[in-house]
């Protein structure tokens, strides 16, 4: 009974740390995976393997996430596949949340498509850890503390990227 | 949510703003992500619900469904239709029951009629197809592995039969990590670091000089989890002990002994600190260490990476392992930005060794051989070739095989060549190779259901053939 009462107390703390790290340790997954279906998988991996560690409560949040991170990065080294460029909404769908959201008339719809493609080309020649940054911040919503542990970066050398690529992106909106 | 920091609010900045928007729907996953996230969840909870549900609750549980029944009785006595479900619902339990007991002797009769049919003796069989985590033969016949629980075992019938000879470890609570090193068919130490729920970490020492019978036991307190043990005599051997204190930054102590393993020595350590750039005379607490490469009593190599931030390290010791000192290591330039992971030296002679060194790319994932012929002083890249440097082994300075788990690449002529296999046999998923001469080896694999395999081969990689081992 104690016995079972000491596992259900471990599953209540394997959920909280799910629901604190799953986000960003799936989001690592993505960065390193080409498809939904292998990120899904490695994320299974990970928090099955903290599930087995059978105690990682010793360990601070930021070690925990730390460690999270390494156990992804040990699987990606064990099997690693080819590392994909972050994917994109094709432009067609961007355009057309963008007419719904923005209210456009059809000229001002003509200059933010114009805007947009602009846009995608030069993310398209972004550096991938530039492209990573970027998918990190603003898709996976991370914090830069959480992006500088999963790229293994220096959480201001991850700001300073992360500003001057969309400094030399806004270039592209200063010249429409 | 993330802090929207980027730009400043306001009007001035209204196209900063709208570039964060575009990103946004650029690299929105219209809930993908959530969804993914809640089918992992429901993963885990079926893994756990599977752990709840172990053995050890047996009998609990079935004092839960012994309380229903009684229940459901009393129900039954007054509600007829009730009485005809549950009459099914029982006959379709008797069926079931029925059929579960047959698969299970069926399952049994076979297990048996093969133990019978691949054993020479009558004992019994504990762990068959156990999985094997490393293995190391001395020669065609002989050789020692770890399973992935744990155990030591031992064969002297090429992996056949393989006998049980783990040291009585203490049951503790916590984790539990087992490395070793496999000297001769005698003589050989492990060690096994418990790491206690408070994070502190007891490592014991287990030597046999005569394989395995017999183990001698001592006890290291308050040191890191053991990596790995290594030596290059009876007498002489080092452990690198380590714990990872951030993402790719290590402390690290190495332990040497010059009594056989008797008595142990915290010779050097790598402390932690702010900078990757250690003092005079010491590991660096940045990057992964991947081991130790000892060619005598005085002269080493420590290896490691930072995986992603593209750099190996190389250090020297030239007293046993006490100071360390970089050496320069070679990197052609495409190299320096891909994640990279090292193994440590192998030295044939005082003169002649291996590196092998992983380098994973945007597209690819390489491993190249890097060699020495001066004794560390220098090192050249050879042939890269598409394999992993865990899943890779040497037997001289000229014999090696590489495998990105399917496919197989052998060279003869020290990395410079290498020839492309598909084998078959069942050659699939493997994660380690052992070779023992330019034609006998064996693999660690497994089926696409995930069953363990061992397979050998005896014509350099060509063919393999799983052995249906067993531990007794």
């Amino acid at each position: 009974m104690q016995q079972q009462d000491e596992r259900e107390q471990h599953y209540s703390s394997d959920n909280a740390l799910y629901d604190r790290y799953a986000a960003s340790i799936f989001a690592y997954a993505r960065m390193h995976r080409a498809s939904w279906e292998d990120a899904e998988d490695l994320t299974f991996e990970v928090f099955l393997a903290a599930w087995e560690h059978n105690n990682l409560s010793w360990l601070t949040d930021k070690q925990k996430f730390v460690w999270l991170r390494r156990v992804a990065h040990n699987k990606l080294v064990d099997h690693y596949r080819n590392s994909p460029r972050p994917p994109v909404v094709p432009l067609e769908q961007v355009v057309e949340t963008v007419y719904h959201d923005e209210a456009l008339t059809p000229e001002q719809l003509a200059l933010r498509r114009e805007e947009l493609e602009w846009l995608y080309k030069a993310v398209g020649k972004l550096s991938l850890l530039q492209q990573q940054v970027l998918r990190l911040r603003f898709s996976d919503d991370l914090r830069f503390a959480e992006i500088a542990i999963l790229l293994n970066k220096d959480e201001a050398a991850v700001r300073k990227l992360c500003s001057r690529t969309l400094a030399r992106l806004r270039t592209i909106y200063d010249q429409q | 949510m993330a802090d929207s920091e980027e730009f400043p609010s306001g009007n001035a900045d209204e196209r900063g703003q709208r570039l964060i928007r575009d990103l946004r729907r650029m690299y929105h996953s219209e809930g993908e992500a959530a969804q993914r996230l809640a089918r992992v969840r429901e993963r885990l909870e079926e893994s756990s619900t599977r752990m709840l549900n172990n053995p050890a609750n047996t009998p609990q549980q079935q004092g839960m469904l012994s309380t229903q029944r009684e229940g459901s009785d009393m129900v039954n006595d007054t509600r007829s239709s009730f009485s005809e479900r549950r009459t099914w619902q029982q006959r379709m339990g008797i069926i079931a029951a029925v059929l579960v007991v047959t698969l299970l002797v069926g399952s049994l009769l076979v297990v048996l009629a093969r133990a019978r049919q691949n054993s020479s003796n009558t004992s019994g069989i504990a762990r068959q197809f156990e999985a094997l985590s490393s293995i190391h033969m001395l020669d065609a016949q002989t050789g020692w592995a770890l399973t992935a629980k744990g155990h030591v075992i031992r064969t002297a019938d090429g992996g056949i039969h393989w006998q049980n000879v783990t040291p009585q470890y203490p049951s503790t609570a916590g984790q539990q990590k087992v490395v070793a090193e496999f000297f001769t068919f005698s003589i050989a130490w492990i060690a096994v670091s418990h790491i206690a729920a408070d994070g502190t970490t007891t490592v014991l020492v287990y030597r046999t000089a005569d394989g395995g019978q017999t183990w001698q036991e001592m006890t290291i307190r308050q040191i890191s989890p053991i990596f790995q043990v290594t030596f290059v005599d009876a007498q002489h051997g080092w452990m690198l002990s380590k714990q990872v204190d951030l993402a790719s930054a290590e402390t690290v102590n190495i332990l040497r002994t010059t009594d056989g393993g008797k008595t142990w020595t915290v010779v050097s350590s790598a402390l932690a600190s702010s900078t990757d750039t250690p003092p005079s005379g010491q590991l660096p607490f940045g990057g992964d260490k991947a081991g130790l490469g000892l060619v005598d009593t005085m002269t080493g190599w420590t290896t490691g990476s930072s995986p992603l931030n593209g750099y190996v390290f190389l250090y020297v010791t030239h007293d046993g392992g006490a100071t360390w000192n970089r050496q320069t290591f070679p990197f052609s330039p495409d190299k320096a930005s891909t994640q990279i992971a090292t193994r440590p030296p192998r030295f044939f002679t005082a003169t002649d060794g291996i590196l092998p060194v992983s380098f994973v790319t945007e597209n690819a994932t390489s491993l190249d051989f890097y060699v020495t012929h001066d004794g560390g002083a220098s090192w050249t890249s050879t042939t890269p070739v598409a394999a992993l440097a865990a899943v890779s082994g040497v037997i001289d300075m000229n014999h090696g095989w590489a495998s990105d788990g399917t496919l197989l690449y052998v060279s003869s002529d020290g990395g410079q060549t290498w020839t492309k296999l598909s084998p078959a046999g069942g050659f699939q998923h493997v994660t380690r190779l052992d070779f023992v001469s330019s034609n006998v080896g064996w693999a660690i694999g497994a089926t696409d259901s995930h069953v363990p395999t061992l397979l050998k081969t005896v014509d350099s990689g060509q063919t393999w053939t799983a052995i249906p081992y067993t531990i007794s």
